[in-house]
């Protein structure tokens, strides 16, 4: 891309690609003598055209004396990357300069959103547990700025695959104390850490810490009941499979030792 | 003059026949179409430079009646005649 192709080049591409063995070099010569007989025909003033490729003619502007028109095919396959787009009408009031700082605007809020989801973070974050960044999210007291997906990171460093469900929730639900108490300072009064507590809390912030939780047992179990009901079938069809062969050969026997 | 007269004039400086060098010289039309595609400009000494050149997007205002219309980029192919031919022909 953006390269000079010489003609020694371009000639090794047509000895390459052309079906009839010829050589590099008489390759470059049939370049050469191309388009030294075309310089010819220019010079008696006539236009000449070469397939695929477009037209060559005379002008009399004295800084450009030959003029090329491409091929409309060649002129399509060269525009290829562009030719999905038509010329749009703009609408009354729409500037020009509007939409470039439209442009712009759009694109620098998208790249802030997406740091703000995705900021650099260290082993040390990583390490700690879900009350901990969970406090620091209130401690900002700005509801809602952590995003779905660093929240999902928090609750999978609880490592739930390591400890039980009963533990788990028990981590959570001292989670919930010290979310409680949090917001208890501001507005409630104390009351017991409990599950319930935990539910109340997490759906006004993190309503998938809740998903991620409960599909893994589900799964589990949905896995486990697909294969034993599978299982179920599969014996019904061999036992009447089975039995319908047992019968057969009991009907064939008896008709030999009849006969 | 156009393609198959080129051949026939080529075809005895090169010693094939006209219909070899005609389909050496759409070979050739494609080889310049390849590289012109892939951005790349092709240089023939003597002759010029096929240099395709990309345009940005402009808006283009019709003063009559006061539109705006977005004319999205395009790619073009520009010829740029060498010193040698400007030189033969302006003199």
């Amino acid at each position: 891309m953006n390269n000079k192709i010489p003609v020694k080049k371009l000639a090794e591409k047509l000895a390459a690609q052309s079906e009839s063995d010829i050589s590099v070099e008489k390759a470059e010569m049939l370049i050469k003598e191309t388009f030294s007989a075309i310089i010819d025909k220019l010079a008696c003033g006539e236009s000449v055209t070469l397939n695929g490729l477009g037209t060559f003619s005379v002008s009399f502007n004295p800084n450009d004396p030959v003029t090329f028109t491409p091929d409309p095919e060649f002129a399509a396959e060269v525009n290829a990357p562009f030719s999905m787009f038509e010329a749009e009408e703009l609408n009354d009031g729409v500037d020009v300069e509007q939409l470039q700082s439209l442009d712009i605007e759009t694109g620098q809020n998208h790249i802030d959103d997406i740091n703000e989801c995705h900021p650099a973070t260290t082993d040390a974050e990583t390490d700690k547990d879900s009350s901990i960044t969970l406090e620091e999210n209130d401690n900002e007291s700005a509801p809602n700025t952590q995003c779905p997906a660093e929240q999902l990171n928090n609750v999978e460093n609880c490592n739930p695959t390591e400890t039980q469900p009963e533990e788990m929730l028990q981590n959570v639900s001292g989670f919930s104390v010290e979310k409680h108490n949090t917001d208890s300072s501001k507005s409630q009064p104390e009351s017991e850490p409990s599950s319930e507590s935990y539910m109340s809390t997490t759906e006004e912030h993190a309503d998938d810490s809740d998903i991620t939780y409960i599909p893994e047992d589900e799964e589990e179990f949905v896995e486990y009941t697909i294969v034993k009901s599978r299982f179920g079938i599969g014996v019904l069809v061999g036992l009447l499979i089975g039995l319908v062969i047992g019968a057969l050969a009991f009907i064939g026997y008896m008709i030999y030792f009849i006969n | 003059m156009n393609t198959e007269m080129i051949s026939a004039k080529l075809s005895e400086a090169i010693g094939k026949s006209p219909d070899e060098v005609s389909s050496l010289l759409e070979k050739l039309s494609t080889v310049i179409r390849d590289c012109c595609a892939d951005m790349d400009a092709v240089a023939i000494p003597g002759f010029g430079t096929f240099q395709p050149e990309k345009r940005n997007e402009t808006v283009v205002t019709d003063n009559k009646t006061g539109k705006s219309t977005l004319i999205p980029p395009t790619i073009t192919v520009k010829f740029k005649s060498s010193v040698v031919l400007r030189k033969k022909f302006v003199g």
